[in-house]
């Protein structure tokens, strides 16, 4: 087998999708092959935990292997013709002009990347002006201490910054808050159900905008989903998603009012003893990190309207305003450079090239295959179909690469080739519901829910696997049967 | 430091201990010389005059006053039976009770030991009678300036109440926060030894932190007072310093009639750390004992 260089390198380097398998024959064997270190790679994702070794790790040394071996087994688009270019991976820009890069570079989708550097920094350093504390104060104060009221308070908090901020970082906030403030109250048996009730209310708010989650970001670019859109679609499914999770955890765990007037007068007064001005150090610095915070959200909802910035994207978006605010930081920025989540960073870059050879090997062509005989198959109920499968996927491994791989599948799928107002959208929907939602099922679901965990553990509350599954499901089962009936009766083109 | 322990640390900095008055009733005060009867009725009605804010009124009725003089062979379990038997609400005492050697400089006496650990009733440790006289020392002044002195002000409510009941109307509660200097550095010698550790950072913020908190709940105590009561000045003062020269420097630079201070010590029978040495040093100033 050769490879020939064309003037659509470029496309088949960054974007490859259905272009990729029309463009050369690779043997089943090495299509086979390379579908078992894939496999290989989401099972080491999936024990992540057992094997003790971080994300970027893994993806890292499987995408030195699959390069390695799509290099040796002449799969990648490589020139092998005569000339100044031979042996090089190249791409030609809208210019012309041919560009040398190592065949790995072009396979990364960029704008994703700077979507989350961009945002996690931007989003680090508001968190510094102590906005985020003082919001989260002022609700528990609103409260009065109330234990229902608190609740709710708390679980609309993590549906909101989960949508606006990430799940993780609306996990560790409210989450801390939870534990001192159910301290501070003397009612420690509440917060177990209070943790889990917000681990799963962090997939929910991952659910509402098209920043609030990693799949989030990868499924809606590839289907070409716009910020309000996604929204707009989003938002009443997490408004009911959200208010049956608040009514059947405080059903669940108890969770209730204060009976006597003395028991309200003790909690209104330790919640009083809150000072949610603590973390501000400076109010100058408060007051311009909220304006840039609102700034930011609006930029991102309107940036496919907004002139020349729309043509820079989302991620030009979030640096940008990652790089404003750093201002006030001009001279420490690597304290925050050094915050940032470089292993994840770095997972999705390993990702996206053990991607990209995938669809070179044509491994994304056969798994394609199999759900447009197994799942899409089923007519209306297809998306339902999907929707469970990429949940019960998410569940046991990372959603990351669920929403990666099924991008490029559904992509490639014939009715995607239509004009944009005939797309059927609903098989995009189904995954982004799926892979959110499933990381509900299980405690390693989702980053938040392991941080849910995580504080669980701290304060003295184990839970094993099983039981967390105990608990969840039955949340969880909700959850994704109302996305099923969703998808199938509304979003539905 | 992982982000969970930052945002936890930030919650618990903004969960602040708040004052809350509990007025202080004083039914039955017993005080304790070993003076003659005459001489100790003289005494007891000394202190009366000094401790007139408690002994006009103010809330609930006027205290009854018992005087008990222990005889020559009194020893300590005979004293406590005494305190068991009257219960008051505060003992007034003084200084070497019951000693031979009056003039013994470097302690408070083994009777006046006990009062304090023994019991949990407050002890208004007193100076030595005047020579001669055997009257209250003149450097007992009406109680307008009232020092609360301790290392750990933050929700030391018990203490600001005594402190509240013992001024006088219209006069100056002052709240002494003072962290010890020489733990703080044992600590920080400690630190700089750790290369995990920013010795610079950690001395800035452990500073500020350590007295960032009883700063800020002196505020809800001023504002709790302000509310409640409005005729008293409360003037704070949090400092790092050396736990005796610093403390004798402040109640000399407020010219405080009485300071307050905790005694219990909750690891062991013996007086607390800070009250012990303060209470031999200030021989001349009155201090009610927790």
């Amino acid at each position: 087998m050769s490879w020939t260089a064309t003037p659509n390198t470029l496309l088949l380097l960054s974007s490859g999708g259905a272009g990729a398998e029309s463009h050369h024959h690779v043997a089943p064997t090495i299509t086979y092959a390379f579908a078992a270190l894939l496999a290989l790679m989401v099972l080491a994702l999936a024990l992540e935990e057992k094997i003790h070794a971080k994300k970027s790790l893994i993806t890292g040394v499987f995408a030195i292997v699959a390069l390695f071996a799509g290099a040796a087994t002449n799969i990648l688009p490589i020139d092998h013709s005569e000339g100044p270019l031979n042996d090089v991976a190249w791409v030609r820009n809208v210019f012309g002009e041919t560009l040398r890069l190592p065949v790995y570079i072009p396979a990364i989708d960029w704008g994703v990347i700077a979507i989350i550097l961009g945002s996690s920094l931007f989003v680090d350093v508001v968190s510094k002006s102590g906005l985020f504390t003082y919001i989260a104060i002022k609700l528990t104060k609103a409260s009065r201490g109330v234990p229902i009221l608190l609740l709710t308070y708390y679980g609309v908090m993590t549906v909101v910054f989960s949508a606006l901020l990430n799940n993780v970082t609306a996990m560790l906030i409210v989450g801390s808050l939870t534990a001192v403030s159910l301290d501070k109250l003397q009612k420690n048996e509440l917060l177990l159900g209070f943790l889990l009730v917000e681990g799963l209310l962090t997939n929910i708010g991952g659910l509402l905008t098209l920043i609030s989650s990693v799949p989030n970001i990868i499924v809606g670019n590839a289907a070409g989903i716009q910020f309000i859109e996604f929204f707009l679609v989003a938002s009443p499914y997490v408004a009911v998603a959200t208010a049956m999770t608040i009514a059947l955890g405080a059903r669940r765990f108890g969770v209730r009012a204060l009976a006597s007037e003395t028991e309200k007068a003790e909690a209104l007064d330790m919640v009083r003893s809150f000072d949610e001005t603590d973390g501000i150090e400076s109010r100058s610095f408060f007051w311009t990190a909220a304006a840039l915070f609102t700034l930011f959200i609006m930029t991102l909802a309107t940036t496919s309207i907004l002139p020349i910035v729309h043509e820079l994207g989302m991620g030009y978006v979030a640096l940008g305003f990652a790089f404003a605010i750093l201002v006030r930081f001009k001279a420490e920025v690597d304290r925050f450079y050094r915050g940032v989540d470089w292993d994840l960073l770095l997972f999705f870059a390993a990702l996206f090239v053990v991607i990209n050879v995938m669809e070179h090997a044509q491994v994304l062509a056969l798994i394609g295959g199999g759900l447009e005989r197994y799942i899409l198959s089923l007519g209306e109920a297809s998306s339902a179909a999907l929707l469970a499968a990429s949940a019960l996927a998410s569940a046991v491994t990372d959603n990351i690469p669920l929403a990666a791989m099924m991008a490029k599948i559904i992509g490639a799928l014939p009715d995607m080739a239509l004009p944009p107002a005939e797309r059927p959208m609903d098989l995009w929907w189904a995954v982004v519901f799926g892979a959110n939602l499933g990381g509900n099922i299980t405690p390693i679901g989702s980053a938040s829910t392991v941080v849910a965990v995580t504080v669980m553990h701290k304060h003295g509350l184990p839970i094993s696997f099983g039981r967390f599954v105990r608990l969840a499901l039955p949340f969880a089962v909700v959850h994704i049967g109302l996305a099923m009936a969703y998808v199938v009766l509304f979003l539905r083109g | 430091m992982s982000k969970l322990d930052e945002f936890e640390s930030a919650f618990k900095s903004a969960s602040k201990a708040r004052y809350r008055l509990t007025p202080r009733h004083f039914e039955t005060i017993l005080v304790i010389t070993d003076l003659s009867e005459a001489s100790g009725s003289r005494f007891t009605e000394d202190v009366k005059d000094f401790l007139s804010v408690i002994a006009d009124g103010g809330p609930g009725a006027a205290p009854e006053w018992t005087h008990h003089t222990t005889g020559s062979g009194e020893d300590v379990v005979s004293l406590l039976e005494v305190v068991e038997r009257v219960r008051p609400d505060l003992i007034c005492t003084y200084r070497n009770l019951h000693e031979r050697a009056r003039a013994q400089p470097f302690s408070l006496g083994s009777h006046v030991d006990v009062l304090t650990q023994a019991t949990t009733t407050p002890v208004m440790l007193l100076p030595f009678p005047a020579e001669g006289s055997q009257r209250l020392a003149e450097s007992c002044k009406k109680t307008y300036n009232v020092m609360v002195l301790t290392d750990h002000l933050t929700g030391s409510d018990d203490l600001i109440d005594h402190g509240v009941r013992f001024t006088e109307h219209g006069g100056t509660l002052v709240l002494v926060h003072l962290e010890d200097d020489a733990i703080f550095e044992r600590y920080m010698s400690v630190i700089g030894k750790i290369p995990a550790l920013d010795t610079e950072v950690a001395r800035d913020r452990i500073a500020a932190q350590l007295q960032k908190e009883p700063a800020d709940y002196i505020a809800s105590v001023v504002e709790t007072l302000s509310a409640a009561l409005g005729h008293l000045t409360v003037v704070s003062r949090v400092r790092m310093g050396h736990r005796v020269r610093d403390c004798a420097t402040l109640i000399e630079d407020h010219a405080a009639a009485l300071v307050v201070m905790n005694t219990k010590d909750e690891d062991q029978l013996a007086m607390h750390g800070l009250a012990y040495p303060l209470a031999v040093e200030l021989r001349d100033t009155p201090l009610l004992l927790l």
